[in-house]
């Protein structure tokens, strides 16, 4: 598409229509980015929520754990049995202890789901482990409670141990203990089932719950059906044991849906309001541009045309903004300097230079119309030549500049005595001038042309070299356009030439008008000399 | 006019105050301050170690550190502690519920009057030794 084929209106339209189509594009973005961040924060918000319900259980199981271990731990008799350790007879002791332990209950039996306990020395070897048939656990210490127990000071390996861990991908709470108090025996683990105890997030969070193993076994789950799948939204939360290895994951469900469903709607809102704001400022924008655009500049240009086609004398008015008015104006300069200098030109052109009447030209234009109007009209057309009786020799004896003194003065004197509007003088050539006289019979065309003869021969310009009168004088041929009698306007001068030759023959300073054929009567000449 | 609005400020900064958790003082001159680790290390150094759980009765049945003797500091009496630890250089070892329970506090300041000199102090209390998970009897 070629530029030059676009208007500014078109433009402006464009540019307008693809701000707003970007700017409803953006906020479409915009809004659905904001919604999806406030959805990602709320659900931000949720897993924070599952997190702290999650460390609230896990701090509970802790605390329940290390009180029963505490108990367990502090049992006279079994410190004492541990004391010596390598004897068959306590051992056995050690294991019928903690065998009954298991199977006979203990102080908060309900709640905690006890797998196992284990006994250690005090160099954390395995002593005994309570016999229960359908699990099988690792005959050692796990792995990240031996970590942390090992290598300790006298006073840290008093501290009881917790920590949760994983064997066949399932989760698994242990607390290591000193059996003994003070007097350390050595060291009692009890293990858990954490799953038993995590299961109280349900009822913290009021939130339908699963609890899923690092294999992707569900575990626990509670409140979840086929509704809950379809309509809420997943939260996760990993929980991790202090060394970050995944233990299991706990899966919370939110209800997401109506949130998501309210933020939806107000992105609709949003992006309606935003629409209908686009809108209104560009069909504002729009307005803006026509009243102080495009109205102007298309007034501007009609006018602009108007004196491109018309008259230079036209103006451009000014119209709205700063802009425009400059531009009007200094058009307007334009086209006055032009006009001044058209008509300058055209008087140049059409005007003699020395005596400031038509020139040759001028007449010849002026000539042939007032020929052809008059013929149209069926009115008479009076055309007078003359010319300066020794011109040649008034040149000769007073010189050039006073010969064009002369001709100024014939030209003055014949311009005054021509009053009625259309008469028109010009200089024909040297010392010759014509005189059109529109509508205007034979008689009143003589009369005309003897004033003119006899206004010269009165202005008294001394002629000393003429041999006709010791002044300047005229000599003038003219012809009459009356009906048909001439084809073309050179005829007519023709004939007037002719007239002017036969009275400079006959006698100088006299009038000769040649006599209209289709008249019945002849003029006589009269000799005002 | 001024007078009224240093009473007001006065009166609104006592208010406040009183709305604070009480807190044991930082240190106490005579009193050596320990840790729960400093305290396990002192009951293994030290076997004539008196060890007083000024908590209540009921707090002390929940669990206490071995060997503790069970006395809140409102039940302490000149005649009757003095004819208990006869020793003025009797170490003994104070602990209360932790930073926010004066308890202790006010039981080795009544200890220091009655001339006990070699006291020792776990400020951070149970809650310290439950944090750490050190062993307790019941």
């Amino acid at each position: 598409m070629k530029i030059e084929r676009l208007s500014i209106r078109q433009l402006t339209i464009g540019v307008i229509a693809l701000f707003g189509f970007i700017s409803i594009i953006i906020s479409f973005f915009a809004s659905t980015y904001f919604l999806n961040s406030a959805l990602k924060y709320q659900y931000h918000s949720f897993a924070r929520v599952i997190q702290i319900g999650s460390q609230e259980s896990v701090n509970n199981l802790r605390d329940i754990l290390h009180k029963i271990a505490s108990t367990l731990a502090t049992n006279r008799e079994l410190g004492q049995l541990m004391e010596a350790h390598d004897n068959v007879s306590n051992r056995k002791k050690m294991q019928a202890s903690i065998d009954d332990i298991i199977r006979n209950g203990f102080v908060d039996v309900a709640k905690v789901n006890l797998l196992a306990i284990r006994l250690y020395s005090i160099d954390l070897k395995p002593l005994v482990q309570s016999q229960r048939d359908e699990l099988i656990f690792t005959e050692t210490l796990p792995e990240i409670i031996r970590l942390k127990a090992s290598n300790r000071n006298s006073v840290e390996r008093f501290k009881a141990i917790f920590d949760f861990w994983t064997y066949q991908q399932r989760p698994y709470f242990s607390i290591l203990i000193p059996v003994g108090g003070f007097k350390l025996k050595g060291y009692m683990e009890l293990l858990v089932d954490p799953v038993f105890n995590l299961r109280r997030i349900s009822g913290i969070l009021q939130m339908p719950i699963k609890i899923v193993s690092v294999d992707g076994q569900v575990l626990y789950e509670k409140g979840i059906t086929d509704e809950t799948l379809s309509s809420m939204h997943p939260i996760e939360y990993e929980l991790r044991s202090s060394l970050y290895e995944p233990i299991v994951k706990i899966v919370a469900y939110t209800e997401a849906e109506s949130l998501k469903q309210e933020l939806i709607q107000t992105q609709a809102y949003t992006t309606l309001i935003f629409l209908a704001l686009t809108m209104i400022s560009l069909l504002f924008a729009m307005w803006i541009f026509k009243h102080y655009l495009f109205d102007p500049l298309s007034k501007m240009i009609t006018q602009i045309k108007l004196i491109t086609e018309g008259s230079l004398q036209s103006r451009v008015a000014p119209f709205g903004l700063k802009e425009f008015s400059l531009l009007a104006n200094n058009f307007n300069i334009m086209t006055k300097r032009l006009h001044e200098r058209t008509e300058i030109l055209d008087h140049l052109s059409k005007n003699d230079a020395l005596t400031g009447i038509p020139n040759r030209r001028y007449f010849e234009d002026t000539f042939e119309r007032e020929f052809y109007r008059s013929k149209r009209n069926n009115t008479p057309l009076g055309l007078l030549i003359l010319d300066i009786d020794f011109f040649k020799k008034y040149n000769d004896h007073y010189g050039h500049q006073q010969g064009d003194h002369c001709l100024q003065k014939v030209a003055q004197s014949i311009s005054n005595l021509l009053v009625r509007p259309g008469d028109f003088i010009a200089r024909y050539g040297g010392e010759e001038f014509v005189i059109i006289l529109p509508d205007t019979d034979q008689d009143g065309v003589h009369h005309i042309a003897e004033q003119v003869r006899s206004s010269i021969w009165e202005l008294k310009v001394e002629h000393a070299s003429s041999q006709v009168c010791d002044y300047v004088t005229v000599s003038i041929g003219g012809a009459v356009l009356s009906g048909n009698n001439f084809e073309n306007p050179e005829a007519l001068l023709k004939q007037a030439d002719d007239m002017l030759y036969q009275a400079k023959e006959e006698s100088r300073n006299k009038v000769i008008i040649a006599k209209v054929k289709s008249l019945p009567f002849s003029q006589p000449i009269k000799n005002f000399a | 006019m001024q007078g009224v609005l240093v009473v007001l400020f006065a009166l609104i900064t006592y208010t406040s105050w009183g709305m604070e958790k009480p807190t044991a003082p930082e240190s106490l001159s005579g009193v050596q301050i320990v840790t729960a680790e400093q305290a396990v290390a002192l009951i293994l150094s030290t076997p004539e170690l008196v060890i007083l759980d000024t908590r209540k009765k009921e707090e002390y049945e929940k669990g206490h550190i071995e060997k503790a003797i069970s006395l809140t500091d409102t039940d302490m009496f000149k005649l009757n502690f003095q004819s208990t630890y006869p020793d003025k250089e009797q170490p003994m070892l104070l602990y209360c519920n932790g930073v926010h329970c004066l308890r202790s506090s006010n039981a080795a300041k009544k200890c220091l009057q009655w001339g006990y000199s070699n006291l020792y102090w776990m400020r951070g209390g149970w809650q310290e030794w439950m944090n750490k998970a050190l062993p307790v009897t019941y």
